[in-house]
């Protein structure tokens, strides 16, 4: 890989680590997991993985919040009203596995990459993971993962 | 705020997994805001370990709000 790609690549990684874990603490959770990965990528300046999806950041967020809700509505619960939101982070930082697996496989499929790491190869990386958070989103989002996987690959080839 | 917890189907392990997930966070968001109001209230770390069954050290370390945003 050539150096500039690599600076590069650390770059996007390191926007996409803040943003999350931003998107993270703001929804409550402590740490960011995929599908704030997810959101991260929609944030990011690189359009691919917006073009991709047609998705929008606030209908991710609006997701998570209601596939957290509908979980819990599944077994009875009803969430009172708490501040759920954390205060932003500083230093280190921290993920959870699924944010560490998402990332590993990005890389991978942005190995051959002539651009480098794009957002497109984040979302693709977020679609490929068939359980989990991330996974209820896309379909809350009335997205079949399958269909993500090909418009990631589609935009990637371009 | 619970009705009832009814156990979601077995032949939907993912929908179970989600929900853990769910009340997992509904967990830790009810344990920051309650830590928040006792302390509010003057109660000790040692009163906060007590009434969540660890010691005051373990629930300092966890659960005080200095800790929550990492430096």
């Amino acid at each position: 890989m050539p150096l500039r790609t690599a600076r590069h690549d650390v770059a996007v990684i390191a926007a996409l680590l803040t943003t999350a874990e931003n998107e993270a603490r703001t929804l409550g959770d402590p740490e960011p997991g995929a599908e704030h990965l997810l959101l991260a990528s929609l944030l990011l300046g690189d359009p691919s993985a917006r073009d991709a999806s047609g998705l929008t950041a606030d209908r991710v967020r609006e997701a998570i919040v209601a596939v957290h809700a509908e979980s819990l509505a599944a077994v009875g619960v009803t969430p009172p009203e708490l501040d759920s939101s954390l205060p932003p982070a500083h230093g280190v930082y921290r993920s959870d596995v699924s944010t560490q697996e998402v990332f590993q496989q990005a890389r991978r499929l942005a190995r051959r990459s002539a651009a480098g790491l794009r957002s497109a190869h984040v979302l693709l990386a977020v679609a490929e993971r068939e359980h989990g958070t991330a996974a209820r989103v896309l379909r809350q989002l009335g997205l079949e993962r399958a269909s993500v996987i090909e418009a990631a690959h589609r935009m990637l080839a371009q | 705020m619970v009705d009832s917890i009814q156990i979601p189907s077995p032949n939907d392990p993912a929908a179970a997994f989600a929900s853990v997930v769910a009340l997992r966070r509904l967990a830790a968001n009810l344990e920051r805001e309650a830590v928040d109001r006792a302390l509010e209230s003057r109660w000790t770390w040692a009163d906060i370990g007590q009434a969540l069954g660890m010691t005051a050290q373990a629930a300092h370390k966890r659960l005080s709000p200095a800790r929550r945003a990492p430096r």
